[in-house]
């Protein structure tokens, strides 16, 4: 699959390449669509989970969790934030979930002269035929590495992130669908500040999850520089699924059945945030919609066909934590958003478990 | 908290904060007592015992938890049965109390009990139950009573501290300050003081903010752990609640007939509606009904003219109520050694001896010739009958007079009238304080006694002052068998200004112009002594009840005079005392042989011989059935130990419900009452397998197949819960032994108190009533 090493090439360097594998809504997404039906009854996402996560883990050592995020995020047809300094393999994550589904990846880094255009695609005129012709932009592929996403102007960051949210592109009036599956892998460096426009604690909302990678253990770090001194393991590394077969996974997460107890759950959780003396600002309506989806997603994952309160609460950290605003006071007393998430999870009761 | 919810934190118990939090409360409580007790010699043995029971228990349970290590789930074998060691400890504790503040004489140092001791203890408290049932509130606090009062306080006290710190149901607690405050609300005629009232409530508080305390700190949500810290509202707001509930609901609640601290002399006077026993009151109006005279006592006396025989004194006087009892003293009885009531030495006396037959008469109170010395009761024991010295009372305990005969000795006082009006003004004589004290009179009586007489004079001539007023035709006072109708709306100036009355009236009248002319006085029921009859015995009818007053003279003691114009074949002579009607005759010296010179007959219109006060329509209406305290008290004890066993029966109930329908469900949430009830303490926001992996320690220990149960049993109700409604499990007998096996495994990993505890005492019961209740209180939309 050489087409999906070149499809990852830097946009700075290479911001005309048109070899996409998906296509615009006018491409072939239909007819992937249509040769593959999504509603694949016996989508084993557990089997074929495992597999993923088995394939992205000989790439990314020692971090099964941050693998199974990544997993959960793209099967909740969400996107993932990852917020943790450089070199810790957040690309690499990046592009070996890409590779493994067979998809395209476009990683943009985030620069200040940035255009949005860049990011979406713009119309140019071609003198031979007379007319526009669509330029795709970066966002045009299954895997979108957003590297550095907190440098970029503000308004690049917002014509990204409408991208996420809609999962279209409209340019002089005309609508392209983006890809599917479309997952946003967007990192931030926390520690660099200077010169960077951080991203709104309202726009992070947009993410479903935010993780950090966390430094490798010892053996993992030892592993690594063993193997990647000799061989880079993403050249030798097959797609487990295509992308029709994550969409069918998708479809099959969707399916799962979601009881009335555990809608109630979820939302006595997000209410939760909202009257908490330690939060400024709650969980947004989005936030429950995106944590059920999230735990909907792990459910699948761990091989049932039902959610569970378990699998709300292992995802309610990651899925929430980064959209709360602490009070003042609670962060005078060092109390963090993720803190606050693992105490309410403490305080409120399940419903239905007793 | 990561770590805490990681592994399952034992149940804590209460720390040395409620222990001591338990004791201030139970005084909080006691406090309540105190409208009771006319006294507070009360207070300080209930301090002791209560300050033995709190700080006793801190003591040992600190001494315990040191000897053995509280995290330690297995601790040496002996650790179970020495946690029975602390209740058991503190009963000792009280009992060294109890032995040093009440029988000190035969025990081991003066502090130690020993049998004979506990024998003295015993009898002590036997007393203290008769003492109950004479007393009326506020009681006297006799060593009988104190004793029983202490031992009452110490007994809630060990049940509220066993409530509040082992088993940690300190609201429970709050039912022993119930009962403190019960006693006052169910004795204590009229109001009750806002004492007994408010101390027991702000005792509930201390225990609601001792025990929110330990709790929010053992949870380390405790923040500052300071005294006003997180606790403290809510266990304001319950105790307000109960303060305001406490108002409200006793007017919804049927009340009991107040007044004493049992049954009492409740039915002592008009029992019998025919006048062979007295009532002890001396209205200041009323009406008199006349049935046929029945003959009461035969009396053989020593001498041919016997005087008074005397029953009781009336010393309180309360401006609507008329003249009544205060409490008797029964401590010592008629076997005592010694004379009962001597008189005072170098004064006038004459020694009178007389065998009394009782006839008809059947009542609590013995009618003796003043002053007694000696009293033999035949057919009935000599413990049975007390005596107050200072009533001059001789009374029986659970008897009546009916079908005795007794012997009596007695010193009859026979004051000269000089000895009389030499005897001084002393004012700082206690008796005179306790003796002269007077409601608000209304003020043509204060008026009438000013008038009447000037402090300059000697208290004699004060007291022939006011008999003057009642005795000299002049004035106009007739003798008649209804009071005229008041208009004042004060019966006593009603009586002073319609000047007709019977034997009630005027010795309470008498006696009222007395003390308020700074003399001591008090009203005596009692006999005439009756008519000679055929045998030379005299006989005592229904129609020789009579009321007369007796003033005290320091130096001479009590000496009777009689305002009430009587016919003369009844009137006893009282020499010192003569009538101003009789005074143009030559006084009658009974005492003079020959000396009995016929007395002018008195206005025969006016004066009727029957002269016996039972008032038909007695408008106290006090509860005519004497009730059976034992009786009620057994029956009483049968609803606590019913009420107690609802609990249990409750749990039972549930759990054979639960077991019969099967649902995954419903033996998950059996297995979780369970939990509850064993204290397992386990969070409310865990999920089954959560659940199931915190108890998997306690489990393992015990029986290793009960984890895989635990484990099946919430996979079960996960999928029941969870599960999409087609692939639901059902009921299944697999689930229902998986069921049996966790719940012994948990029984076996739980001490033998907890055990008992979880029986008897199920705390997930009592959790569903609270839930139940509050779910249907009202809720603020957002909890503090």
């Amino acid at each position: 699959m050489s087409g999906v090493t070149e499809g990852t090439a830097e946009l700075r360097s290479d911001r005309g390449v048109t070899e996409l594998r998906s296509a615009p809504r006018h491409g072939t997404g239909q007819d992937a669509a249509a040769t593959q039906p999504e509603t694949d009854a016996d989508a084993d996402v557990a089997a074929e989970g495992a597999q993923l996560a088995e394939a992205i883990g000989r790439v990314v050592q020692g971090k099964p969790d941050v693998v199974r995020l990544a997993l959960v995020v793209l099967l909740a047809e969400g996107h993932l934030l990852i917020e943790d300094v450089p070199g810790v393999g957040k690309t690499t994550l990046a592009k070996a979930l890409a590779r493994t589904i067979d998809g395209t990846v476009r990683r943009i880094q985030f620069t200040p002269d940035l255009l949005p255009s860049d990011v979406t695609g713009v119309a140019v005129y071609d003198q031979e035929s007379r007319a526009f012709e669509f330029k795709p932009g970066a966002v045009f592929a299954n895997v979108v590495v957003a590297d550095e996403i907190n440098r970029a102007s503000p308004k690049t960051q917002s014509a990204l992130l409408e991208c996420m949210e809609e999962r279209q592109v409209t340019v002089d009036g005309v609508t392209y669908e983006l890809a599917r599956p479309f997952m946003v892998v967007a990192t931030q460096n926390p520690l660099e500040m200077e010169g960077t426009y951080p991203l709104p604690e309202a726009q992070r909302d947009r993410f479903t999850a935010r993780v950090s990678m966390g430094y490798p253990d010892r053996e993992a770090e030892l592993a690594m520089l063993g193997g990647r001194a000799t061989v880079d393991p993403l050249t030798a590394f097959a797609p487990v699924v295509d992308a029709a077969r994550v969409r069918a996974l998708v479809a099959a997460v969707g399916r799962l059945h979601v009881a009335e107890p555990l809608r109630q759950y979820v939302v006595s959780l997000v209410e939760a945030t909202r009257r908490s003396p330690d939060l400024r600002l709650g969980a947004s309506p989005r936030a429950g919609l995106q944590l059920l989806r999230a735990a909907r997603a792990t459910a699948a994952l761990a091989g049932r066909d039902h959610v569970l309160p378990d699998d709300v609460q292992a995802m309610a950290v990651p899925v929430l934590a980064h959209r709360l605003l602490l009070t003042p006071d609670a962060a005078l007393a060092r109390r963090d958003a993720q803190r606050v998430v693992t105490d309410l999870l403490a305080t409120v009761p399940v419903h239905g478990g007793r | 908290m990561s770590g805490q919810a990681d592994e399952l934190p034992r149940a804590t118990r209460g720390g040395p904060g409620t222990g001591i939090a338990v004791a201030v409360a139970v005084l909080l409580g006691a406090l309540a007592l105190d409208p009771v007790f006319a006294a507070r010699t009360w207070l300080l043995p209930v301090t002791m015992v209560v300050a033995a029971v709190g700080l006793g228990g801190v003591a040992l349970r600190a001494l315990l938890d040191r000897l053995v290590d509280p995290a330690e789930d297995d601790g040496p074998w002996w650790s179970g049965p020495a946690r029975l060691a602390v209740p058991l400890g503190q009963v000792a504790l009280v009992l060294v109390v109890l032995t040093v503040v009440f029988t000190p004489d035969r025990a081991w140092a003066g502090m130690l009990p020993t049998l004979g001791s506990l024998t003295d203890l015993a009898g002590l408290l036997g007393d203290g139950t008769a003492e109950i049932r004479e007393q009326a509130t506020p009681a006297l606090p006799l060593t009988g009573l104190v004793a029983l009062t202490t031992v009452f306080v110490a007994l809630i006290a060990l049940a509220v501290d066993l409530l509040a710190v082992p088993a940690r149901q300190p609201a429970l607690g709050g039912l022993g300050l119930l009962v403190l405050y019960c006693v006052p609300v169910s004795t204590v005629t009229g109001e009750v003081a806002l004492v007994s009232f408010a101390a027991p409530a702000a005792g509930f508080a201390v225990l609601l903010w001792a025990d929110q305390r330990a709790r929010l700190v053992g949870n380390g949500r405790g923040g500052s752990g300071s005294p006003m810290g997180t606790g403290t509202l809510p266990a304001l707001r319950t105790a307000l609640v109960a303060l305001v509930a406490g108002l409200l609901l006793p007017a919804f609640v049927p009340t009991l007939a107040e007044g004493s601290l049992a049954a009492g002399w409740g039915g002592a006077g008009t029992g019998n509606g025919v006048g062979t026993s007295l009532d002890p009151v001396a209205e200041m109006a009323g009406q008199l009904s006349l049935p046929e005279p029945i003959d009461l006592l035969a009396v053989d006396a020593s001498v041919a003219d016997p005087g008074y025989l005397r029953s009781v004194s009336l010393d309180e006087y309360s401006g609507d109520g008329g003249w009544r009892m205060s409490n008797l003293d029964g401590q010592s009885s008629i076997a005592a050694d010694g004379p009962l009531a001597p008189l005072l030495d170098g004064q006038s006396r004459r020694e009178v001896t007389a065998r009394v037959t009782v006839l008809a008469h059947d009542d609590r109170f013995l009618p003796l010739f003043d002053s007694p010395l000696s009293v033999q009761v035949l057919g009935s024991e000599d413990e049975d009958w007390r005596f107050d010295p200072a009533a001059r009372t001789v009374f029986g305990r659970d008897e009546t007079t009916g079908g005795l005969s007794y012997r009596s000795t007695s010193q009859q006082p026979q004051p000269s009238a000089a000895e009389l009006a030499a005897a001084p003004q002393d004012p700082g004589d206690p008796m005179v304080e306790r003796y002269t004290a007077l409601p608000e009179l209304d003020p043509s009586v204060v008026a009438l006694s000013d008038q009447l007489t000037d402090p300059a004079q000697s208290p004699y001539e004060r007291v022939r002052a006011v008999l003057g007023l009642f005795t000299d035709p002049a004035n106009g006072f007739t003798y008649s068998l209804s009071t005229g109708p008041g208009t004042t709306g004060d019966d006593l100036a009603d009586f002073l200004r319609l000047k007709r009355g019977y034997c009630e009236q005027y010795a309470g009248a008498m006696a009222v112009l007395v003390r308020a002319a700074g003399v001591p006085a008090r009203v005596v029921l009692g006999y005439t002594p009756g008519q000679v009859g055929e045998d030379g015995d005299r006989v005592v009818t229904t129609d020789d009840a009579h009321a007369w007053v007796e003033v005290w003279f320091a130096g001479l003691g009590w000496i009777p005079f009689d305002p009430t114009p009587i016919a003369a074949d009844r009137a006893v002579a009282l020499p010192w005392a003569p009538r101003t009607d009789e005074a143009d005759t030559s006084t009658p010296d009974p005492f003079t042989p020959g000396g009995a010179a016929p007395l002018p007959a008195p206005p025969a219109a006016e004066l009727d011989r029957d002269d016996q006060y039972v008032p038909p329509l007695a408008p106290q209406a006090a509860p005519q059935e004497q009730l059976r305290p034992w009786l009620l008290g057994a029956a009483g004890t049968l609803v606590v130990l019913a009420l107690g066993a609802l609990p249990f029966l409750l749990r039972r109930r549930q759990r054979a419900v639960r077991l019969a329908d099967g649902q995954p469900g419903a033996l998950w949430e059996e297995l979780l009452a369970t939990t509850v009830d064993l204290a397992v303490e386990l969070p409310r926001s865990s999920t089954a397998r959560q659940l199931a992996e915190q108890l998997a320690p306690r489990l393992v220990a015990t029986d290793s197949a009960a984890v895989a149960a635990v484990q099946t049993l919430a996979r079960a109700q996960e999928r029941s819960v969870y599960g999409p409604p087609a692939a639901r499990p059902g009921p299944d007998p697999a689930l229902t032994e998986a069921l049996a096996t966790v719940r012994r495994a948990l029984l076996r990993s739980s001490s033998r108190g907890e055990r008992v505890r979880a029986a008897l005492w199920p705390a997930s019961t009592l959790a569903t009533a609270a839930r139940w209740a509050a779910a249907r209180a009202p809720r603020r939309p957002r909890p503090a």
